[in-house]
């Protein structure tokens, strides 16, 4: 998706965030980071975003919708506590105390994708592909996941890999508004 | 700095930060309870909350430039000048004492060599008879431009070294401080020597004099 906006080609990128999102069903909270880059909702824009989730999960859902939903929801809802994850509960769990409850994790997910979100729509060009843009999207991709992961009850390790990982694109992208400005200005 | 490589704003920098503490709680942590890996990542989720939520013209936007305007907050900017003349005069008084060093070394180079009155070589001995500490080759403890110095002078015990002070503030108090330790150190070796100060100290000169008199010739 970086490399695709990084090509100044916002559809394609577009098709490549709805891959992401149908791979894994977390990263269902790249959605409002989407319409933060973006900033508008049009059919254009639904289709590559939902398109290959229509495909896979659609499949899924008309075969055996209590299923799906017991796979993809409600396993991570019934999923113990890890006490050797690396997040705060497991810490206070270390320490003594009680792990922190399960709607502190949520509520740190929706608080921080809000404020996020709010702060994506403002500032920047005007085209998704903008620096200034795009590295707020991974910036913010960054803080929500982690916020949830040390806020949560089970955090692997993949996900601080991708934390890492949007961390390193933000940077670059960073770096790509340094240079449009730069130029803007000269 | 051209417009293909312009400056580094202060958000890229910071972003970069992130990216190495995010490196060294992954490192400590590998996805397991690690107490530094934990404390890496906080500090991330700070750095990325200060990236995100604090705007200003810091983060690189058309008002700086790319970030060259260092620092926009009124407050830091009174309290720059400052900074800066702090610096300056910390390696002020760097140079100084490196160049006091340099003056002071020719002797350190070379070597300490014990001689006797005769000039000839002779080997170190543990412990001296004119008041130096013990393990300081007598007559070897060289001294700026070759003067010699009692032996209650400023001088690094064994080391064959001479201190060279830096003026600093708030030196003084604790220069005194060195001086009465040394001192009592001096008065305790004498002590067990059974000579006086004023014998230690023609000791001291005689040696200093039979060490120079090569160079005289």
């Amino acid at each position: 998706m970086s490399y695709l906006l990084a090509c100044r080609r916002p559809t394609a990128a577009l098709w490549a965030g709805g891959f992401v999102v149908a791979c894994k069903q977390t990263m269902v909270m790249l959605l409002p980071l989407l319409w933060g880059l973006w900033r508008r909702i049009d059919r254009t824009l639904l289709v590559p975003v939902f398109a290959a989730s229509a495909v896979t999960y659609g499949v899924f859902l008309l075969w055996d919708a209590g299923a799906l939903w017991n796979d993809v929801v409600a396993f991570h809802l019934h999923t113990p506590f890890r006490p050797t994850a690396l997040t705060y509960s497991a810490y206070i769990n270390y320490l003594g105390g009680s792990p922190l409850p399960d709607w502190v994790g949520a509520m740190a997910l929706v608080v921080s994708l809000t404020a996020v979100t709010f702060r994506m729509r403002r500032g920047g060009g005007e085209s998704p592909c903008d620096g200034d843009r795009v590295w707020r999207f991974y910036a913010g991709l960054a803080f929500a996941y982690l916020v949830t992961s040390l806020l949560s009850k089970h955090a692997f390790m993949n996900y601080y890999y991708l934390v890492y990982f949007a961390l390193v694109a933000a940077l670059v992208w960073s770096r790509v508004a340094d240079r449009e400005t730069s130029q803007a200005d000269s | 700095m051209s417009a293909d490589h312009p400056p580094a704003s202060h958000r890229s920098v910071l972003l970069l930060l992130l990216v190495m503490g995010a490196t060294r709680g992954l490192t400590f942590s590998r996805g397991s309870l690690n107490e530094v890996g934990l404390e890496c990542f906080s500090l991330v989720l700070v750095g990325l909350m200060l990236t995100l939520f604090v705007r200003g013209p810091w983060q690189g936007s058309s008002a700086t430039r790319g970030g060259r305007v260092p620092l926009a907050d009124p407050a830091a900017l009174r309290l720059l000048p400052r900074v800066r003349h702090e610096r300056w005069a910390s390696s002020a008084a760097q140079l100084a004492g490196r160049m006091a060093l340099g003056a002071a070394g020719d002797d350190r180079r070379n070597g300490c060599v014990r001689r006797s009155r005769t000039g000839a070589r002779l080997p170190a001995r543990q412990g001296s008879v004119h008041g130096e500490p013990a393990g300081d080759p007598a007559g070897c403890a060289p001294s700026a431009g070759g003067r010699p110095f009692p032996a209650d002078s400023d001088h690094h015990a064994g080391t064959g070294h001479r201190r060279v002070r830096v003026p600093v503030a708030g030196g003084a108090k604790s220069a005194g401080r060195r001086e009465s330790v040394r001192d009592r150190f001096h008065q305790s070796l004498l002590r067990q020597r059974g000579l006086s100060q004023w014998r230690a100290r023609q000791l001291s000169l005689r040696t200093h004099v039979v060490r120079l008199r090569p160079a005289l010739d």
